[in-house]
């Protein structure tokens, strides 16, 4: 009986003990992660909480606390790059408009002088006219960008006939192109292929991918509209040097262009324009390089209800 | 706080040998700081100073501007020399230890690291049997374990190969931009320093002799017309009024390095020469990294 | 600290060496029981001998050839000559040794000291996984010593031991063995070379004594004895059964202080040294 006893004694005080190891265990590992929490609040560090007694759910707990220091430390990285990046537009925007009217100074300057002969005059004054215009468009573009990323633009979506919309605005383009010695080749689709996009936004896609490739290629020019998988897939490629894949991913960047390009007054909104465009009406856009060609491609969904020939046989 | 490190006066003494002198280094925040000096110039012993590995003779330290180092400590990730692994015990075993050790919580948190320096598939292969490539690795993998704000380096490219030693430095570079983490790192291959280093301590037999950062190495390093004339302000006045020269500096006594005008440097001695200022060596120079070390360290670095 | 230490546990445990030395252990209790079972089988005449006959001494005194050796040495002698004799010493000087060294031939002491851990720590849990595993590796041999006997002597071995004297003998072997360790950790921390730790470590454990037997000459004028002072010297004089009280007081006590002396010369030079 007193053996029943004793045992059952020996059994409480062991219980108590383990209990009480485990109260103490808790309590030395809060105080631990409140101290470490002091610190990172006043410190900006990369450093995350860790356990010193594993007891209970404590260690769930500091994973959890560390995922959402990792995430705000991400978010102050992405916080950081974005102003980087604004104070980099800024510097290019005012580039882009000092050099036209710097321009614009000088032959102002020149106007005032008397010793200038009339005709003179005259082509000075349209020269003048003629870069507040390339200062207008920098900054109509400027606007359209703001408004398009903004989502300020309307889009009306209809029915289009992809190929007929992109043989339009091929033909608008001819005379660049054979002003700069060159035949493209051109490979539309025979079928008649449908897809759900607003008229001007579209256009206005393959308009500024048509420009960039008229601007930067140096050699031939591809242009295709085939369908592919469900979707409208067209290709807008031009022939130029290397590009490399650390450039091909800011490409669409806004305000990005390669260092040769620089010269070539482009406000390296073009691309960013119709990738935002693109992207806000449902389609996908990609860029690449092979065999000589950079090629951008655009792809948006079918419209399901069958496929005719272009020539509605 | 400004600077992650701040010494002042440190010094080491083995013996009758003064290893490190008086070194007081100055590692802003964000810095990729290149430690430059030859084999045996203290580079190895001010660094394991640094890590807490040897204490200092003399002087003082302060890490992220507090002088409370055993706390401070804890921000801190270190690779010098040889890493220290467990030979008989593969990849993952290691990394075990090292979780115990501090405390780290996350379960996947060793498969995640493993990956980032791209050691996931050494499996059960013993650490004995790494090649040296894998085993400095394994130290990077040991020394970002904690997430630090401060990398101490020694000599981490030491025996890589040429794919191995880009990796390194893109790396280097995208942990010090992305995670914002200052880095120490000593080397003797210049070429590949110059391509991350933000700044530049050069130690010559134990004493910092030069701090700077990249821009003013590249303005020392620019092209120019050196003139070793025996009246340097003679010559600076001739140069000014005659040539109309304003960018030029004195590096040392005697010598006039002209950043302008360095087509015209004949008629630059012609005019030194018609004024009567004695002109003793006239050439265009301009140096690349190397030579300007080698110059600062006397008989190159690698030695 | 509780890091440190859970990451020693995982060093141990993956030790190769810890399975070694308990092999080794059980190698050696097996030739002293087979030697002990020739013995008797020689006495019965079972087997001849060539060398014409056989001399059994237990502490200086020879033994009466005619009882069986097995019996009259009995586990407990087993023990003894296991403990006594510094069988398990020897092994524990090595296994202890190799534990502290290595993290200085392979360098990861580095990833340890500067770190956020005071050294003071770093050595203290060092010492705590050193008494674990002395502990450990004594239990072990203490129960394979016990079972071992089972075959040679057949079940009548467990009604034949006295069991007070041998869980006595037990803790006071696991105490003098837990101080002996850690002199052999603060020789190693001196040495932070495999081969010097483990030559100085059993020249302690063997030699020691010696040192002590000659001390005591000297004092003998004054009636100091070191040797009743000095923990080897205690080990090997530990005896198996009729424990006095001022031989187990004075046992307690010169463990204590030993063991303190080490900790204490050994935090202090940790804290001091540099790190290759």
């Amino acid at each position: 009986m007193e053996f029943i006893l004793g045992l059952a004694v020996i059994l409480l005080a062991a219980g108590a003990v383990i209990l009480w190891f485990r109260l103490w265990c808790y309590k030395r590992q809060i105080r631990h992660m409140i101290q470490q929490l002091l610190f990172l609040e006043t410190e900006e560090s990369n450093f995350l909480l860790t356990s010193v007694y594993a007891v209970g759910n404590t260690p769930e707990l500091i994973c959890h606390i560390n995922y959402v220091l990792g995430q705000l430390r991400q978010e102050q990285r992405r916080l950081r790059k974005v102003n980087q990046n604004y104070r980099e537009s800024i510097t290019s925007i005012s580039h882009d408009i000092r050099t036209p009217l710097t321009s614009v100074k000088g032959y102002v300057q020149m106007l005032l002088q008397s010793e200038v002969s009339e005709e003179k005059k005259v082509e000075y004054t349209r020269i003048v006219e003629r870069r507040l215009e390339e200062l207008q468009h920098i900054l109509d573009q400027l606007f359209e960008y703001a408004r398009i990323e903004a989502g300020e633009l309307p889009l009306n979506p209809e029915r289009i006939n992809v190929g007929n919309l992109f043989t339009e605005i091929i033909s608008m383009f001819y005379e660049d192109f054979s002003v700069k010695g060159w035949e493209p080749e051109i490979r539309i689709s025979r079928e008649a292929l449908f897809i759900q996009v607003d008229r001007h936004a579209f256009s206005r896609i393959l308009e500024n991918l048509m420009k960039n490739a008229l601007v930067h290629g140096n050699g031939n020019y591809r242009f295709s509209m085939e369908s592919k998988e469900g979707n409208a897939r067209i290709c807008i490629a031009n022939e130029t040097e290397e590009i490399e894949n650390k450039e091909l991913e800011r490409i669409f960047e806004r305000f990005y262009t390669t260092d040769q390009s620089r010269s070539r007054r482009t406000t390296g909104l073009g691309l960013a324009i119709a990738k935002e465009l693109t992207e806000q009406m449902g389609g996908k856009i990609q860029a690449y390089f092979g065999e000589g060609f950079f090629t951008v491609e655009v792809c948006f969904p079918l419209l399901k209800d069958g496929v005719q020939d272009r020539y509605g046989l | 706080m400004e600077h992650v490190l701040k010494t002042e006066g440190i010094t080491k003494i083995y013996g009758k040998h003064t290893v490190v002198d008086h070194v007081s280094m100055h590692v802003k925040k964000g810095d990729i700081y290149g430690f430059i000096g030859k084999n045996g110039a203290g580079k190895t012993t001010f660094m394991r100073m640094v890590a807490g590995l040897a204490a200092p003779a003399s002087g003082s330290m302060e890490l992220f501007g507090s002088e409370n180092l055993e706390c401070q400590r804890q921000r801190i990730g270190v690779l010098i020399e040889q890493p220290g692994l467990y030979g008989a015990m593969n990849a993952r075993e290691n990394m075990e230890i090292v979780r115990r050790s501090f405390g780290i919580a996350e379960k996947n948190a060793i498969d995640e690291m493993l990956e980032f320096v791209g050691l996931l598939d050494a499996g059960k292969k013993k650490v004995k049997h790494f090649s040296l490539g894998m085993k400095q690795r394994l130290g990077i993998a040991i020394a970002l374990f904690r997430n630090p704000d401060f990398l101490i380096l020694d000599e981490p490219i030491n025996g890589l190969d040429p794919e191995g030693i880009k990796e390194m430095r893109d790396l280097f570079h995208k942990l010090n931009e992305e995670k914002q983490i200052t880095i120490l790192i000593s080397s003797h291959i210049l070429g590949e320093l110059s391509k991350i280093a933000t700044s530049y301590g050069i130690i010559k037999d134990g004493v910092l002799i030069e701090e700077f950062d990249a821009r003013e190495l590249k303005s020392r390093c620019r092209r120019c017309v050196k003139l070793v004339v025996d009246d340097v302000e003679r010559a600076a006045a001739v140069l000014e009024q005659n040539c109309h020269i304003t960018s030029y500096d004195v590096p040392e006594p005697g010598v006039l390095r002209v950043f302008d005008g360095l087509e015209n440097s004949g008629s630059m001695n012609r005019e030194l020469m018609l004024a009567g200022v004695s002109l003793r060596e006239s050439y265009l120079a301009g140096q690349d990294l190397e030579g300007y070390f080698m110059d600062l360290l006397g008989g190159g670095p690698n030695a | 600290m509780l890091n440190l230490f859970r990451a020693e546990l995982f060093k141990l445990k993956k030790s190769k060496s810890i399975v070694f030395g308990v092999l080794t252990a059980v190698a050696l209790l097996l030739l002293l029981y087979s030697s002990l079972l020739m013995i008797d089988k020689i006495n019965q005449g079972e087997i001849s001998n060539g060398t014409g006959g056989v001399v059994v001494y237990q502490q200086g005194n020879e033994i009466d050839l005619q009882a069986s050796m097995l019996e009259k040495i009995g586990v407990v002698g087993i023990l003894r000559q296991m403990f006594g004799g510094h069988f398990v010493g020897m092994i524990l000087a090595v296994l202890v040794s190799i534990f502290v060294i290595q993290e200085y031939a392979s360098g990861t002491i580095k990833n340890l000291v500067g770190k956020g851990y005071s050294r003071r720590t770093i050595f203290l849990s060092k010492i705590l996984s050193t008494i674990l595993l002395t502990i450990v590796f004594q239990t072990v041999v203490l129960a394979v010593s016990i079972c071992m006997g089972i075959p040679f002597m057949g079940w009548e071995v467990f009604s034949h031991t006295i069991w007070k004297d041998v869980v006595l003998y037990a803790i006071f072997q696991m105490m003098f063995g837990i101080t002996i360790s850690t002199i052999i950790l603060l020789v190693g921390e001196f040495t932070r070379n495999l081969a010097a730790g483990i030559a100085l470590s059993m020249g302690v454990l063997l030699f020691s004594t010696t040192l002590t037997a000659g001390l005591d000459l000297v004092f003998h004028g004054v009636d100091f004895a070191p040797s009743n002072y000095w923990i080897l010297d205690l080990l090997t004089n530990c005896p198996v059964t009729d424990f006095e009280a001022e031989f187990m007081v004075r046992g307690v006590i010169v463990s204590l202080v030993w063991f303190v002396i080490a900790v204490v010369i050994g935090v202090v030079h940790f804290q001091k040294a540099d790190v290759k």
